[in-house]
């Protein structure tokens, strides 16, 4: 992300291009954060996101590194996401609060991607060899969907529709390995 | 893109499927609305303190000036000056530049005491003051209305500004300002 600091100006000052570079940038990476510290609860994730970006909007301040900027992104995704929680308190909250430091270790920043992506191979190596080489074609080697299409002899667009159903399968193998 | 980067890539791509997307956009529009709002609100933090500041100058000054003490006017002249302008101090030098100087000798043949002054006051409230037709001092100018008053009345038209009477011999008596300035704002030296 360019120039951080005067990004996160902007954003104090309200600045919606401002704001917008930082969403673009990060919109993604907190998900992926909530999605893991909330278990694969899809729901709660996205509540907890917005709850976080209108925080984010609430308190931002001037930041002039990455590194503190993505920690104090996280201290709000995890009250944001806790708040959420408690407000949840009941039948849907499977995940207790006093669980929640074991799920949430704040030592390591990228602590969350990396579980993710441990389990991205879980669901890799769960696809079938056919399933797997296609999805890796296209996001490992860097294959265009009609080099693919070249490859299987099938058409662009079956390619596309193809590779739709994978990610489908894989975000289920996820969701479902992050519950337990 | 690295080998990490791809399976990033991947990942984003499984994980934000089209009902994300939607969710995306409406986060996105929400959040303007929300940075909308927080301009709105830094805009007031500055604006309503200033806007009671100035409030708080406009009463205190409306305060300050129907608190001023009424000049201090000769007996049986009281109401003369003090309904023509109660502001007589604060105003006089305002006042004189904006006055056509009709500036003219008056004192003709009035015969004083030792411890008396001759005033002119008109209807805006001027003073003329003298003891000594050569020293002949104007406060302010335009009116015609002459009146008499003694060395403590006529202090008393200068309360709070440092002035005293001063006699030399075979000269009369003179007021005397201690600043040169007040002499100035206040006392225009008759030709």
């Amino acid at each position: 992300m360019d120039d951080l600091s005067r990004i996160t100006t902007g954003i104090e000052k309200g600045d919606e291009a401002s704001f917008r570079t930082f969403y673009d940038a990060y919109f993604p990476r907190l998900y992926r954060y909530l999605l893991k510290v909330s278990c694969g609860k899809e729901d709660l994730a996205r509540d907890a996101l917005q709850e976080s970006m209108m925080r984010v909007i609430k308190y931002m301040k001037r930041f002039d590194h990455e590194d503190d900027f993505w920690n104090w992104l996280r201290r709000i995704a995890r009250s944001a996401f806790v708040d959420q929680v408690r407000r949840r308190k009941g039948a849907d909250a499977a995940l207790s609060i006093s669980s929640l430091e074991e799920v949430l270790p704040m030592d390591k920043p990228e602590q969350a991607d990396d579980d993710l992506i441990d389990l991205l191979h879980v669901g890799l190596d769960a696809l079938n060899p056919g399933d797997r080489g296609l999805i890796e074609g296209k996001y490992i080697q860097g294959k265009s969907y009609d080099e693919l299409a070249a490859d299987l002899r099938i058409s662009s667009k079956a390619v596309e529709s193809r590779l739709a159903r994978v990610r489908k399968t894989l975000k289920a193998i996820l969701l479902e390995r992050l519950e337990r | 893109m690295t080998r990490q980067d791809g399976y990033e890539k991947m990942l984003d791509d499984v994980l934000l499927d089209e009902g994300l997307h939607a969710f995306r956009d409406s986060l996105l529009n929400e959040s303007f609305g929300a940075l909308k709002d927080n301009r709105r609100k830094t805009t007031l933090r500055w604006i309503v303190p200033l806007a009671a500041a100035a409030l708080l100058l406009v009463v205190f000054r409306a305060f300050f000036l129907t608190c001023q003490p009424e000049p201090y006017s000769p007996s049986g002249k009281k109401e003369l000056v003090a309904e023509t302008k109660p502001a007589f101090y604060m105003n006089t030098a305002d006042y004189m530049n904006r006055t056509e100087p009709a500036y003219e000798m008056f004192i003709q043949n009035i015969s004083l005491e030792d411890h008396e002054w001759l005033c002119r006051a008109d209807s805006p409230n001027d003073v003329l003051i003298d003891s000594e037709p050569e020293t002949a001092y104007l406060i302010e100018s335009p009116g015609f209305h002459d009146f008499k008053i003694t060395d403590s009345e006529m202090l008393a038209l200068f309360v709070g500004i440092p002035c005293g009477l001063a006699e030399t011999k075979g000269q009369g008596k003179r007021l005397i300002f201690m600043n040169e300035e007040d002499e100035s704002r206040i006392v225009a030296k008759l030709d």
